[in-house]
């Protein structure tokens, strides 16, 4: 069964251009053109992935994006920023906890479906371990840390090295979170490696 | 030698007449001669002289005391008495005139000479004092600011009326008093830490404050006798509520045009990365009608572009106002230099 995606962008261009590739690669595709779109196509449509762009009018990517985690159908979705604007560091406070991956514009679109499968694996992985610590009758306020600190410390190593002049190239941001990820891996005994890094092209992750 | 004029007063003729040419003969003038002091008060003040000789006997309903009392009430003009005896009682009512001088008759010359001399310094010296303090008083009362000079018991020792207005009382009604008993609840504590620290450090200090709807910028300078030690402070209150109101408007104004700027950058950011964003699509996808998708795209980012120059000219605008504000007419030097935006 083909992995489905659901693109959220007020640019037409985009949607056609990322649809024809991503199509080729053998995805299903469904498109919205705002924030509205996507969440009521939700409400018919589960896909294994959401590229959302972040600014859009009236309800811009954010926003989207936090309803798409208050809604448990919808929760567990990767979700995929694909922006022009690099995020802020108040952006990656408030929402770093809830993004999988953050893509900047432009990028070569031969290179989405890479990412896509990559964002998809690392989500599923993050989602056993969630539910092996659930299993072992780990808080749910203690397993929710793990996930935002995780994703977080992805999104930051990730974007650190371009976007560190606007976070006031302030190394202890990312060091802060580095070390309480591996405070929480050791306490929770989650074999540290594997979650790190894994949304980085880069990355040594096998995928 | 003088030439100043002087007014004689004498009722006896003869002795007038002796008085006038000794006068003449140390080179005065004799500005006229009355005998009784009814005619001195009519006489002395169309001639305005420089001193009047004045005998304390007269006959006449007015005698030489009554009229120079009367002469140093409406005129500011010194007078010297001459008398032919030292009548003690005389002489205790002269003194209430405030005479410049007196002379016994007989008059030896050298001693009229010196005493008119004496007389004439005196004068002088008094009315340049007088004159000077008024100099002082009037500038001090055209400064806007309130001024106040205090000393280390905290009194008031001069003040303007721009302060005597501030305490709420005269001028005149608040010297020598103390200053904590002109403010309700007393001489602020704020205020006297200031001032302790001014005279403690023999140095300027400087703070500002709000007092009801308006700001002052508030000096205590301490004004030092020579190996610094002070024993006068001057307070001065300058109101900056003008200023404030002018930076505020700026400031305001400034930082929500920066505002509109700043979130016009982030919207263009995202609008010129998403044509991009379209080209390298619409190149790797390279087919023909890719090719016609791509000038749309190039089009779109040129559109974006041109709103660029829209936000030069609004950023030129806030340029303009705050040199208007901080350079007060100057034009901005650059203006000639920097590149008008493209025409759209």
């Amino acid at each position: 069964m083909p992995q489905t995606l659901l693109l959220v962008d007020d640019d037409p261009p985009i949607l056609d251009t990322f649809s024809r590739f991503l199509e080729k690669e053998g995805f299903t595709i469904y498109t919205a053109d705002g924030g509205e779109k996507c969440i009521s196509l939700l409400g018919t449509t589960l896909p294994d992935l959401i590229l959302l762009d972040i600014m859009m009018e009236p309800m811009d990517g954010w926003e989207t994006l936090l309803a798409i985690r208050d809604d448990p159908k919808t929760r567990d979705i990767p979700v995929m920023m694909v922006t022009a604007k690099p995020p802020t560091r108040d952006e990656i406070r408030i929402y770093g906890g809830e993004v999988d991956d953050y893509l900047m514009k432009p990028l070569d679109p031969r290179k989405i479906s890479e990412s896509v499968r990559r964002a998809i694996d690392a989500s599923e992985e993050m989602h056993r371990t969630v539910a092996s610590l659930r299993a072992r009758g780990v808080e749910t306020d203690r397993v929710r840390e793990y996930v935002s600190l995780l994703r977080r410390v992805r999104l930051t190593q990730k974007l650190f090295g371009r976007f560190r002049h606007i976070w006031n190239a302030d190394i202890h941001f990312l060091g802060q979170q580095e070390s309480r990820l591996a405070r929480l891996n050791e306490e929770l005994g989650i074999d540290a490696p594997s979650g790190a890094g894994s949304g980085d092209p880069g990355g040594k992750r096998p995928v | 030698m003088s030439d100043a004029s002087i007014f004689i007063v004498e009722d006896e003729l003869i002795v007038a007449d002796d008085i006038r040419l000794t006068l003449e003969n140390l080179g005065y003038t004799v500005a006229g001669i009355a005998q009784t002091g009814e005619t001195a008060v009519r006489q002395v003040p169309e001639h305005i002289p420089d001193l009047v000789l004045m005998d304390i006997q007269l006959a006449g309903t007015m005698d030489g005391i009554e009229t120079a009392e009367w002469i140093r009430t409406n005129l500011s003009v010194p007078v010297i008495f001459l008398t032919a005896h030292a009548d003690d009682m005389n002489l205790e009512r002269a003194k209430v005139t405030e005479p410049y001088g007196y002379i016994l008759k007989p008059y030896d010359e050298r001693e009229l000479h010196s005493v008119i001399e004496m007389a004439l310094y005196k004068h002088r010296t008094e009315k340049k004092a007088r004159e000077d303090a008024w100099t002082i008083r009037t500038l001090a009362n055209a400064i806007p600011d309130a001024i106040l000079l205090l000393d280390l018991e905290q009194r008031i020792i001069a003040l303007n009326e721009s302060m005597a207005h501030r305490l709420g009382d005269n001028p005149a009604a608040l010297l020598g008093t103390d200053i904590g008993s002109h403010i309700p609840g007393g001489f602020p504590v704020r205020i006297r830490e200031h001032l302790e620290e001014a005279v403690r450090l023999c140095r300027t200090v400087q703070y500002e404050e709000k007092e009801d709807d308006r700001w002052f910028e508030v000096v205590l300078s301490p004004l030092p006798e020579p190996g610094c030690t002070t024993s006068r402070i001057m307070i001065q209150y300058h109101d900056i509520t003008d200023i404030r109101i002018i930076e505020q408007r700026i400031h305001e104004q400034g930082i929500a045009q920066i505002d509109r700027n700043m979130e016009q950058f982030q919207i263009l950011n995202d609008q010129i990365r998403n044509p991009l964003q379209a080209i390298m699509g619409y190149v790797s996808l390279d087919c023909e009608e890719s090719k016609s998708r791509i000038v749309e795209q190039v089009m779109a980012i040129d559109n974006l572009v041109t709103r660029l120059d829209h936000g030069w000219v609004e950023s030129e605008k806030v340029r303009r106002f705050l040199y208007r504000h901080y350079h007060h007419g100057e034009t901005d030097a650059s203006d000639a230099q920097t590149d008008k935006p493209r025409e759209a």
